[in-house]
């Protein structure tokens, strides 16, 4: 009796040192750090529980299971890197899902107001006036086709190789009406018919043909401040970039942000300055990916932080 | 005369099941690869590049190394890689739609406002960045 009596204790207490051990966190990586911060913010974003509840649910999934696997360092920086791209994942669904739901909703609006992009082009002709071609307008970007915004991602934490369904990016949009009977995969939203003219390098032969660099400018947009050469659009932060050389989603989403004064002043030189050089670069290929053409761009080493910073005007030679 | 603790045998028990429970599917590293593989040229044939080329030349790394792991015969190593090359080209699409998407919207909304100026005469409409207004 006297035997049990300490045997019993031991017992209970060496199981729950195995439970224990067994819900025990992973000591964290910077990878899985960034994805347990990444989650607060998800968290804390309303729009994201509300246009990527699944993606949201399986990063909690796969943050979790980061947390509370154990195993060789390399599965675990698996399963760390697999929580970091879920968390990303649905910060980028919510934000595409959101984007696409407005345009959906402005293109009604201007359906409402008179029509489509032909009327508008008729308006626009008018404005110009005689003597002065006519700039028409781009059409709408095309957007790929995909699954509906109601539909529902995969259910599994990770994408599942054996179903291929898993790998179509579940991000949709309702309409993949274009203007154009091709694909008209230019991303640039343009006035002027310079900035329409070169796309960025490596254009695939599907991309409009590019306008002629000697086409007079549009007639000028009314009452447009000019801002002065040397003005600051942005500036990055060293938390702006992932391992050096991505940019986070929202400093993607800033870069977004700067479309409408870059095509408002298409006839300006954009610097890209600071002291990374491959801070720099990331800048510079999220411009061109974005369709600010290349020669638009400039980079130039310089001290401190990387900026985004208007330059001088362009000469039509350019 | 040695007695058989009584909580070990639950214990082991519950384990065996738990691991049963969390088993999934096997697939070989062949496949997990080929799916790399056709996702990575999906994201290609829908320009993918254009928006969001850092990241999907994580997933070429990516599946790169899967390939290579699959040739080594590390099988293991090989499906996580191709996992992982799948899942940044899923993020790339995704910023890619959502890159296109903004574009849409600030092409409407200028030429919505433009409209508004010429047959109404009155000041654009504020830029609608959420969904609903």
């Amino acid at each position: 009796m006297t035997r049990r009596m300490y045997l019993l204790p031991i017992a209970a207490l060496s199981t729950a040192l195995t439970l224990s051990a067994c819900v025990a966190i992973t000591p964290a990586s910077p990878t899985l750090m960034r994805a347990v911060k990444g989650l607060q913010a998800l968290h804390d974003d309303p729009d994201v529980a509300r246009w990527a509840p699944v993606q949201l649910a399986q990063a909690e999934q796969a943050v979790h299971k980061a947390q509370h696997t154990h195993g060789n360092k390399q599965r675990l920086q698996h399963l760390a890197f697999m929580a970091e791209n879920r968390v990303e994942f649905a910060g980028a669904t919510a934000y595409a899902r959101q984007q696409a739901a407005t345009y959906q909703k402005l293109r009604a609006k201007r359906e409402s107001l008179g029509g489509g992009d032909q009327s508008v082009t008729t308006l626009a002709q008018a404005v110009i006036g005689s003597g002065t071609p006519p700039t028409p307008l781009q059409p709408d970007v095309q957007i790929a086709a995909s699954t509906t915004p109601s539909s529902p991602a995969p259910a599994s934490t990770e994408p599942q190789p054996g179903n291929p369904q898993a790998v179509s990016p579940p991000v949709t949009t309702a309409s993949t009406q274009t203007h154009n009977p091709a694909p008209e995969p230019s991303p640039v939203p343009v006035e002027a018919p310079a900035s329409a003219a070169a796309p960025a390098g490596g254009a695939p032969a599907t991309r409009p043909t590019p306008q002629p660099k000697t086409t007079p400018p549009a007639a000028p947009e009314p009452a447009a401040t000019t801002p002065a050469t040397g003005k600051t659009l942005l500036t990055f932060k060293a938390s702006d970039f992932l391992h050096g050389d991505r940019l986070t989603p929202d400093a993607r989403r800033a870069v977004h942000g700067l479309l409408p004064a870059l095509v408002e002043h298409s006839s300006r030189l954009i610097v890209i300055s600071g002291a990374s050089k491959s801070q720099r670069e990331t800048v510079r290929a999220t411009l061109i990916a974005i369709g600010v053409p290349g020669w638009r761009l400039r980079t130039q080493s310089g001290a401190g932080a990387t900026t985004v910073t208007f330059g001088g005007q362009l000469s039509m030679s350019e | 005369m040695i007695r058989p603790r009584p909580l070990l045998l639950p214990v082991l028990l519950l384990s065996g099941f738990l691991a049963a429970c969390a088993s999934t599917p096997r697939i070989t590293p062949g496949d997990a690869v080929q799916q790399a593989a056709q996702a990575l040229q999906t994201a290609a044939e829908q320009h993918v590049d254009d928006y969001a080329a850092p990241e999907l030349k994580i997933a070429r790394n990516k599946y790169a190394a899967a390939h290579k792991a699959l040739q080594k015969q590390q099988s293991q190593r090989a499906i996580e890689l191709a996992k992982e090359a799948i899942a940044c080209t899923q993020l790339a699409s995704t910023q890619a739609e959502g890159a296109r998407a903004t574009a849409n919207r600030m092409i409407v909304q200028r030429q919505i406002d433009k409209i508004e100026k010429l047959t109404h005469g009155a000041a654009p409409s504020s830029d609608t960045t959420g969904a609903d207004q």
